[in-house]
């Protein structure tokens, strides 16, 4: 605010024009600090920056088929429910680096394809790592150049060792659409007492005119499953490489004949 | 599955017969009790305190309407085992224990119980029961 | 890590692939496109596991070379073999480390490959206890058969109808057990 004493204005102007002087004492006060100069913070939206944040694991993973589950008696007599995955041709097929792609990562191909369905683009692809034509493709993210591994490497059940904890990532089973006691597990509404047709509804969206809308997040009804689904730190209990699967300890998300991918935990070792 | 208003059957020489559950302790609210759990009970029919008896388990009886502690010992809901085994009685029963020692208030078990009463550390039902299955 | 060293190991596998036998891929794709520009070599898949079995044959397989080495329990519950075991009959599942086994009328087997179960009956103390056993626990050892089925003439598998019948154990199938046996030692 511009303080016309200050400026050395006459008197005998200020009485022409009395509206325009402010007489009220200024708001800040003299023994106020001065505002201090801080660094502007650098803002890590890069993804350098968001690479750096993120917990990635130092070797690659592995693409595995869930193929169904089985009892696993360990040495005490206790029966654990685990579940299969199969591994079935797995080789190395791309390899991402910082100069080119601004990051360390492993793309790895599982099975073989029936060539006549793969496009031309992708057989060169293949080919180039010379590798048969694959099934799927999937890309690993790994921490440093140390985890990166030569074009075409083959990579078996043994890649993880009995007892070793690893995070299993699919797409879990579609549901759907489904009612909110489905998807959020909301209580539903009473049986009688007056009820007509809102059994299993989910209620109030939210209050009237103030705010006049519906609060974004609330939990309505919609598509469920069918999204990617993280299991973190399941046990391995058993590993057959020359059979090509292992037995890893409890549920994996997804269908029986669903890709998994397969990769050390990411909270217990790094 | 034991909560609020279950009916247990007691299967010792406290003298009560039919319990009625009115809290399970140490568990979250919307939880129940299972075998080896701890609860709280209402004596709802016991048998009539007789005069020919003397001695402890005489002094120890308790009557209709008494608020006891209770150890559950057999449920029918189906209890699943470590080694994939599990276990189902015909009946929900239980064995009346003292609120502060948590010693059996009876001085004999009359049926079966269940094993995982040892995991809970409940000895004495234990050694006095007929059989552990 | 773990198996760092054979990470390495399959690498040096993998370096071999270069001199796996490829094809001319023009010829298997059907493309709208003319195709005669460059020729994409196209490489052989590896030899496939199993010789493309199902891997779940594999997984069964190796659990039962562990579980059953003898076949005894595949045995038992094979409905082509004459002594199997079924719904109605009186058996004894004995255990390795337990003094008592569990007796009890078979109320009916789950049948799961590995995960196969027995679910019994019996009466001890005058109440009904039902237990459902894993057959393929290592800790179960054997199987006796007490009586065979001579009540329900064979007509279900499943006998859950039993509970709190005419039809259902009356007495302790084991301490019955233990009487007969002493009687036939007299």
């Amino acid at each position: 605010m511009i303080n016309l004493w200050s400026l050395g204005v006459p008197a005998k102007t200020l009485r022409q024009y009395p509206r325009m002087v402010r007489t009220a004492a200024s708001l800040t006060s003299p023994q106020a600090i001065p505002a201090i100069e801080t660094p502007r913070p650098v803002l890590a939206h890069d993804m350098q920056a968001a690479l750096e944040r993120k917990r990635i694991p130092k070797r690659c993973g592995l693409i595995g088929k869930k193929a169904g589950m089985a009892p696993w008696f360990n040495e005490t007599g206790e029966k654990i429910p685990c579940t299969v995955l199969e591994f079935e041709a797995v080789e190395v097929t791309h390899v991402r680096k910082p100069e080119t792609d601004g990051l360390f990562a492993v793309q790895l191909g599982y099975g073989a394809a029936k060539v006549a369905r793969v496009t031309r683009q992708l057989l060169g692809h293949f080919a180039r790592a010379a590798v048969n034509p694959k099934q799927k493709v999937m890309e690993f993210l790994v921490r440093d150049e140390s985890g990166l591994l030569p074009l075409g490497t083959q990579l078996r059940a043994d890649h993880f060792t009995v007892g070793q904890f690893v995070d299993l990532k699919g797409i879990s089973k579609g549901k759907g659409f489904a009612g909110v006691m489905k998807r959020w597990g909301f209580g539903g509404q009473p049986a009688s007492h007056g009820n007509s047709k809102a059994h299993r509804k989910g209620g109030s969206y939210g209050a009237n005119q103030d705010p006049g809308r519906t609060i974004p997040g609330r939990k309505m009804p919609g598509r469920m499953g069918g999204k990617n689904c993280t299991e973190q730190n399941s046990q391995i209990v058993f590993v057959d490489a020359e059979k090509g699967y292992l037995l890893v300890k409890g549920a994996v998300p997804g269908p029986k004949g669903g890709y998994v991918k397969v990769q050390d935990a990411i909270k217990k070792y790094t | 599955m034991l909560y609020l208003k279950s009916l247990l059957k007691v299967i010792d020489n406290s003298g009560a017969q039919v319990v009625e559950c009115i809290k399970v302790l140490r568990k979250t609210p919307m939880n129940y009790a299972t075998l080896g759990d701890r609860i709280v009970v209402v004596v709802k029919e016991a048998k009539p305190i007789s005069t020919s008896i003397t001695g402890a388990s005489n002094s120890n009886r308790v009557k209709r309407g008494d608020v006891v502690h209770a150890v559950v010992c057999r449920t029918k809901q189906i209890r699943n085992r470590a080694d994939g085994s599990t276990i189902r009685f015909d009946d929900n029963a239980c064995v009346l224990v003292n609120k502060n020692s948590g010693e059996p208030i009876g001085t004999r078990i009359t049926s079966v119980v269940a094993k995982e009463l040892k995991d809970k550390h409940h000895n004495k039902i234990i050694s006095l029961a007929p059989r552990v299955v | 890590m773990f198996g760092l060293s054979r990470t390495i190991a399959t690498s040096v596998k993998g370096l071999q692939n270069t001199t796996r036998a490829f094809f001319d891929a023009s010829q298997q794709v059907r493309s709208f496109t003319k195709t005669t520009g460059k020729i994409i070599p196209v490489y052989e898949p590896l030899v496939k596991l199993r010789e493309g079995k199902p891997v779940m044959d594999a997984v069964y397989h190796h659990q039962y070379a562990i579980l059953d080495p003898t076949g005894m329990k595949r045995k038992l519950i094979d409905a082509s073999d004459p002594d199997h075991i079924r719904a109605g009959d009186v058996i004894t599942v004995k255990f390795k480390n337990r003094k008592r086994g569990f007796t009890g009328l078979l109320m009916g087997i789950s049948r799961s490959r590995t995960d196969t179960s027995l679910l019994l009956r019996n009466n001890i103390t005058k109440l009904g206890v039902e237990s459902r056993i894993p057959l393929f626990n290592p800790s179960v050892e054997r199987v006796e058969v007490v009586t065979r089925n001579h009540r329900f003439r064979n007509k279900k598998s499943k006998l859950y109808f039993v509970r709190g019948t005419k039809f259902d154990v009356g007495t302790d199938l084991d301490q019955q057990l233990a009487k007969m046996k002493k009687n036939e030692r007299w």
